[in-house]
């Protein structure tokens, strides 16, 4: 079976002030349908960076990656950055270890988000039974600022699944919450996605959350170049 | 506190840009003050200098029916003997009208001698000594057309001109009592007036104020009639005798001042919109400093040290601000000067405004600057760090008190000018106090509304953040307004102005200076077969109930009183006055005064646009009742369509003024638009300002919501979207300043129509709520905070996260 994301050889460096620091140097990673993929590594190894990467959220410097989505395979290492959003709008999910929610949209609103992006208003339902599974749906009426850390996590989760996204990418999910709510929010995301067919990416520290992945993928520490 | 400092210095430093926006918030604002207080110097120095030299040093003029030379000397002997009476002159006066070749001379006689000397010199009236007033020498107004130096040949005797002044007066020789007394054939015992000079236990606070404020007096109520025994409370001589201040017989200088004291208060708007600014930025530095200012505090550094170092930051922009300002200022006012006098008769007077650039305006300036720095600093400290999370108790106080101003400001007529400005003051501080609720309001009915995505996060983060934006959404508010206010004003006054051209003007042609022509002109007209009517007229400075007014005669049949509103011919004995003369005596239609030879019956009032004197109107045989005889010296003129009268008669008479109906609208017009050119200027100076705070208002939001931003974007929100977010959010800051500012610009247009046009003027303006003024302000609001909102933000976040 052809992987949903394919990575290889990806480098990114950046330019610290004092030298340049080489955070990936020649990756290479594959990730299948309904598969759950654990990123870990040491603090500034490169996990945030690969997902941003992937999301299009900053370039990419050597190597090339791939998205296989319905309409076909994406060359995302040549798309250009408002192209990569669109793929990242239609394709793609995200949560945040702080800051998932917009604070100024209700919870049914943040959920929805995605599926107004799209104008994809089929999946209205599906993404409101979600939240309701998700033990959400007394709280669809309220701001993010009167809910409590783990309930955000899993309003962010609603809400990467929404638009039913080929691909997942959690950015320590977990990172922000005690140790009943981290297990508590991984199984929910871990369920959902599978439950969604959708691939996931998660970086963590945790490895009690990289055990319930389906595989690991160890990065390595950054190298310093000089300028 | 040194280190305390530096590290304020160098959060600066990191902070260029938003420091750089309130240099030039606080500079236009003290720009706008430096520029009113130059213009204002300007005029008061002209009005002093314009004094009609009977009045100079005076504060009250006597008048009693039954006052003549004996009763003065009593009461002059009085005044004598009590030793520490407040009176320090005594002035006889007297007063008359004399046929001079073709003009009407007004005579006024003074005994030169009863004026207070000056120190070392001896008595001296208007830079010529008395000595050389008492001897066959007179000063004249400059519309007698007589020079320096010249021969006046008067009532048999020879005059010499010692001086020409711009009094005020019209054609006007001025001379001793005695010459005078001659002059108008006068017993020698009549006395007109009494002039007083009165000690006044305020004159040290008025003369201090008026150098600060330049014409401020003129907002203040005006001062009383009096009774005599107020003043020398002995007064057997002139029992029952009124004292009125000298002001009032210069209506024209207080109508001028009037105008300086609207000025002033509209040249103080931008400064306190940059006190908005300033309070806001404050707040926004605070925030960006708070943890490091926490820190400090916790390091046991006090508030009040934590205070003094913040504070320290905007003595320095104040300064830096103040000092541009005065430059921006003194360029302003010479603009404004030449931008008025645009097209005018006498050239602009630009680089006199430069000349008066004193320590008084420095002062000024440095004050309005730095005070507005601290002022707006101190206040941003104290909301964010008084330590008290529960607002005032007292708040709910505030409203009703802003309220019971507003109502006794524009109730109580007594308050002025100044209770008139005041109730637009605390509309406008009641209104922006209301901008906070009204974003809670918001908060509350925004989630029921039915927008598209980008529209909600638009507006719920306008409404959702009333701590960043609040501030600076009421300035704009505040600009808005007052141009809507303004601009209302203005456009209907010109509405009405215009209207009471169309009324006025009804004939075709207007010729006046005609009265050695008149016979011959007038033959000549009566000749012409394209001439349907000639309406002579005439005008007289006369007195009506003891205040100097103008008087207009003609025949004042059905068609002439219809060119003043009422409906009826003026028979014998009735008058029409005008609307600020009307107030000035308070007299209405039913009402008796009493004129120099009689008393005429007021039927009815007319506005009197532009008319700095108060004007009477009678019917010919009604003047011998102001103590003359009829002398006609302007002429209208009714022709046929396509006449060529109007070229044929300056080619026969070229010392006849003509002019058209269409010349005389169009120059009113232009007159009327020149007027209102500062006016203009100052308001759209107070929007830039507003403008500069709502673009740091919005670069602030943007900065604190730069988190969502990102968000967005790793959610998919294209660059276009994002961008159509910034301009609908700018929208919804725009729109929600333009829904309080209507109507509070309205309450404005209706309070400067209706209270401060009559207590400042006299004449009642009524409000037209033209598209022009009630579109354009909110709509010129809208595009600044849209073009602020389309700005890019300065990159100072990570310098504020730096310093924290």
């Amino acid at each position: 079976m052809s992987p949903v994301l394919e990575v290889r050889g990806v480098t990114k460096a950046f330019a610290d002030g004092t030298g340049v620091r080489r955070v990936l140097a020649g990756l290479d990673l594959d990730l299948h349908a309904g598969e759950v993929v654990a990123l870990r590594g040491p603090s500034g190894s490169g996990k945030t960076t690969l997902l941003n990467l992937v999301a299009g959220l900053i370039p990419l410097d050597g190597g090339t990656m791939r998205l296989r989505v319905a309409e076909g395979v994406l060359d995302l290492h040549a798309m250009d950055p408002a192209a990569l959003t669109r793929v990242r709008r239609a394709h793609m999910g995200y949560v945040f270890q702080f800051f998932n929610l917009v604070p100024t949209l209700t919870v049914r609103e943040n959920v929805l988000l995605p599926l107004e992006l799209n104008r994809r208003w089929e999946l209205r339902a599906r993404a409101l039974e979600r939240l309701e599974a998700l033990g959400l749906g007394d709280r669809a009426d309220a701001f993010p600022d009167v809910l409590s850390g783990g309930e955000r996590q899993r309003v962010a989760i609603a809400r990467a699944l929404a638009h039913a996204p080929a691909l997942v990418l959690a950015d320590e999910p977990t990172g922000n919450l005690d140790a009943d709510n981290a297990g508590r929010v991984a199984h929910l995301l871990w369920q959902q996605v599978r439950e969604s067919g959708s691939a996931l990416l998660v970086a963590t520290h945790d490895p009690e959350i990289a055990a319930r992945a389906d595989r690991t993928v160890e990065i390595g520490g950054a190298a310093r170049e000089a300028p | 506190m040194r280190l305390l400092v530096v590290s304020q210095l160098r959060f600066l430093r990191q902070a260029p840009w938003s420091a750089a926006t309130v240099v030039l918030g606080v500079a236009l604002g003290v720009a706008s003050v430096v520029a009113v207080h130059l213009i204002s110097v300007q005029v008061q120095r002209s009005l002093d200098e314009a004094t009609p030299p009977h009045l100079g040093g005076l504060t009250h003029v006597i008048e009693h029916p039954g006052l003549n030379a004996e009763r003065y000397f009593q009461l002059r002997e009085q005044w004598r003997r009590e030793a520490d009476s407040p009176v320090t002159a005594l002035v006889p006066l007297i007063e008359g009208h004399l046929a001079l070749e073709a003009q009407r001379l007004l005579v006024v006689g003074a005994d030169w001698l009863a004026f207070p000397a000056q120190a070392g010199r001896g008595p001296v009236v208007a830079r010529v000594p008395v000595e050389v007033l008492v001897g066959e020498a007179v000063l004249v107004d400059a519309e007698t057309g007589y020079a320096e130096g010249e021969s006046l040949r008067l009532g048999g005797r020879t005059f010499t001109v010692a001086g020409v002044r711009d009094t005020g007066l019209g054609p006007a020789v001025l001379a001793d009592i005695a010459a005078a007394h001659a002059l108008l054939g006068r017993p020698p015992d009549t006395v007109s007036r009494v002039g007083a000079a009165v000690t006044d236990p305020w004159a040290w606070w008025r003369h201090w104020i008026d150098r600060l404020m330049p014409g401020f007096a003129a907002g203040l109520p005006r001062p009383p009639v009096r009774p005599l025994a107020e003043l020398m409370p002995a007064t057997a001589a002139l029992a029952n005798a009124l004292a009125k201040p000298v002001t009032a017989e210069r209506p024209s200088a207080e109508f001028a001042r009037s105008v300086l004291f609207n000025l002033g208060a509209l040249g103080t708007l931008a400064l306190l919109v940059a006190w908005f600014l300033i309070h806001q930025m404050g707040v926004i530095w605070l925030r960006r400093q708070h943890l490091l200012l926490s820190r400090l505090h916790v390091m046991g550094v006090s508030r009040a040290g934590l205070r003094r170092a913040f504070l320290s930051l905007f003595v320095i922009l104040g300064t830096v601000a103040t000092a541009a300002g005065v430059a921006a200022g003194v360029a302003l006012a010479a603009a404004l000067v030449r931008l008025s006098s645009e097209g005018a008769a006498t050239p602009p007077a630009a680089p006199a405004v430069v000349a008066h650039v004193d320590v008084w305006v420095l002062l000024k300036a440095l004050a309005s600057g730095l005070g507005v720095c601290l002022l707006g600093g101190y206040g941003a400290f104290q909301r964010e760090w008084s330590g008290r999370s529960e607002p005032s108790r007292w708040r709910w106080l505030a409203l009703p008190a802003l309220a019971g101003l507003v109502a006794l400001g524009i109730g109580w007529e007594g308050s002025g000018v100044l209770g008139g400005f005041l109730a637009i003051f605390a509309m406008s501080v009641g209104t922006a106090a209301l901008v906070t609720p009204a974003l809670a309001a918001l908060r509350r009915a925004v989630p029921r509304l039915r927008l598209g995505l980008l529209g909600r996060l638009a507006l719920r983060e306008v409404v959702w953040y009333p701590r960043v934006l609040s501030v600076a959404l009421a300035a704009l508010t505040l600009a808005v307004a007052t141009a809507v206010g303004i601009g209302l004003m203005v456009e209907s006054f010109r509405l009405d102005f215009a209207r009471m051209l169309e009324s006025r003007l009804d004939g075709d042609l207007y010729v006046s200076d005609v009265a050695g022509a008149l016979p011959a002109l007038t033959s000549w007209l009566r000749a012409q077969p394209a001439v349907t009517g000639i309406r002579p007229s005439g005008r007289a400075r006369v007195r009506l109930q003891g205040e100097p007014v103008e008087l207009g005669y003609a025949r004042f049949d059905a068609a002439e009183s219809a060119r003043y509103g009422y409906t009826r011919p003026l028979a014998a004995g009735e008058a029409l006055i005008s609307e600020r003369l009307a107030r000035s005596l308070d007299v209405q239609p039913g009402d008796t005064v009493a004129a120099a030879q009689g008393s005429v019956a007021v039927v009815g009032t007319f506005p009197g646009f532009g008319d700095a004197l108060g004007r009477v109107l009678v019917d010919a045989g009604t003047v011998p009742r102001f103590g003359l005889t009829p002398r006609f010296d302007r002429l209208t003129v009714d022709l046929e369509a396509g006449s060529a009268v109007a070229a044929e008669m300056a080619r026969r008479f070229p010392d006849v003024q003509v002019e058209s109906r269409s010349e005389i609208r169009s120059r009113a017009l232009e007159i009327f638009d020149r007027t209102f050119a500062i006016t203009r200027a100052l308001t759209l100076l107070a929007l830039a300002v507003a403008v500069v705070g709502i673009y740091n208002a919005q670069s602030a939001l943007k900065l604190q919501q730069a988190g969502t931003r990102r968000l967005l974007h790793a959610q998919g929100l294209s660059a276009g979207e994002a961008r159509g977010l910034a301009l609908l959010h700018a929208a919804a800051v725009g729109g929600v300043a333009v829904a309080l500012a209507l109507p509070l610009g309205l309450a404005m247009a209706w309070t400067l129509c209706q209270v401060i046009n009559p207590r400042s003027f006299g004449w009642t303006v009524g409000l037209h709520l033209t598209w022009q003024a009630w579109l354009v302000p909110p709509l010129s609001g809208l595009a600044a905070a849209l073009a602020a909102g389309a700005l890019p933000a300065p990159r100072e976040r990570e310098a504020g996260h730096e310093a924290a």
